[in-house]
């Protein structure tokens, strides 16, 4: 991944570690039971491939959460925080006219600059729920290959 | 597999994936029917199902905002132009007038416009214009979501498949 894109998923932290509890609570699920004490230490082929499952499920919950806040949203927060800033600018006595109309100007020029950056987050919040929900069904194609019956590839059904 | 896969609970608590349009009851009272329909057995399927909840849910609200924001009787007014406005309203007024100075009062929301009216349609194609941009953006995520969908089920099938399969007993040779 790109320095700039790393840096962006970073900020978002949706690419970040999920907590241990949510991946706890997937694996427990994922197993049926609660992992033994020491178990996770020296992990079984099928345990580290549950586990890894668990951690693709608790990022992929994290990135729809994420992908669900962003959809609302219009405006870039930190953004409209600037164009306040200018707005209160216009109001003081003692800033020329001249900076006030610079001001003006800015704010109006904000307006499109807030707006796109919002789109911009809500098409990076769906890109990274795209690749939650490929890294997640691959951790389950694995998950399942090791249970026994082979788990048929796409659109490769046994005969 | 965990023998009680139908009483556990969906991770995480769907309100963290819902809008304050959506409603969590009515996201239980979906799962319950998916699950009648599909018959997840165990709880890697049911989680499944809830993945192909979940993409219908993006779907269904992709559509809503879309419809919003072709919503012909909306009044769009940027927040820049509107704190300039009311930085001119506020220069121009006169000083013996600032002690009744009010401020404005927030635009009542939009009203729902009446359906099938074909008047409405060069307003509608006027709010396309003004939104192609979000309306392109919503456009997309809507494929995704169906493209989401679409793999969703393809992966329970073949689960459940798999499933089938391994329930019937190996063939004997016989003579």
């Amino acid at each position: 991944m790109a320095g700039r894109a790393k840096d962006n998923a970073r900020r978002h932290g949706v690419r970040a570690a999920p907590p241990s509890d949510d991946v706890g609570a997937h694996l427990t699920r994922i197993l049926g039971r609660a992992p033994q004490p020491g178990e996770l230490d020296a992990p079984t082929p099928r345990l580290a491939a549950a586990l890894r499952l668990a951690d693709c499920e608790a990022r992929l919950d994290r990135a729809h959460a994420h992908y669900a806040a962003a959809q609302p949203r219009d405006r870039h927060g930190d953004l409209d925080h600037l164009q306040e800033i200018l707005e209160d600018l216009l109001y003081f006595d003692w800033v020329e006219d001249g900076a006030k109309r610079e001001a003006a100007a800015r704010i109006l020029r904000l307006e499109h600059v807030s707006k796109f950056y919002a789109r911009h987050e809500r098409r990076l919040a769906g890109r990274y729920l795209g690749e939650a929900h490929s890294a997640r069904d691959r951790a389950l194609e694995d998950y399942l290959g090791l249970g026994g019956a082979p788990f048929p590839k796409q659109g490769k059904y046994p005969a | 597999m965990p023998k009680d896969a139908a009483t556990l609970s969906h991770l995480p608590n769907p309100s963290r994936l819902l809008l304050a349009d959506e409603c969590a009851e009515e996201y239980d009272a979906l799962l319950a029917d998916y699950c009648a329909d599909m018959r997840p057995a165990g709880a890697l399927e049911r989680r499944q199902v809830e993945l192909i909840l979940r993409c219908d849910v993006d779907i269904d609200r992709q559509r809503r905002m879309i419809a919003q924001r072709l919503n012909p009787l909306e009044r769009e007014e940027t927040r820049g132009a509107q704190m300039l406005a009311e930085w001119h309203r506020r220069a121009l007024l006169h000083p013996n007038s600032e002690a009744a100075w009010e401020e404005p009062e927030e635009p009542a929301p939009a009203p729902t416009p009446p359906g099938g009216d074909a008047r409405l349609t060069p307003l509608i194609a006027r709010q396309y214009g003004r939104h192609r941009e979000n309306v392109t953006l919503h456009q997309r995520e809507l494929d995704a979501a169906e493209r989401r969908r679409r793999q969703a089920i393809e992966l329970l099938f073949r689960m459940q498949d798999r499933r089938r399969r391994a329930d019937i007993p190996d063939a004997e040779v016989v003579g």
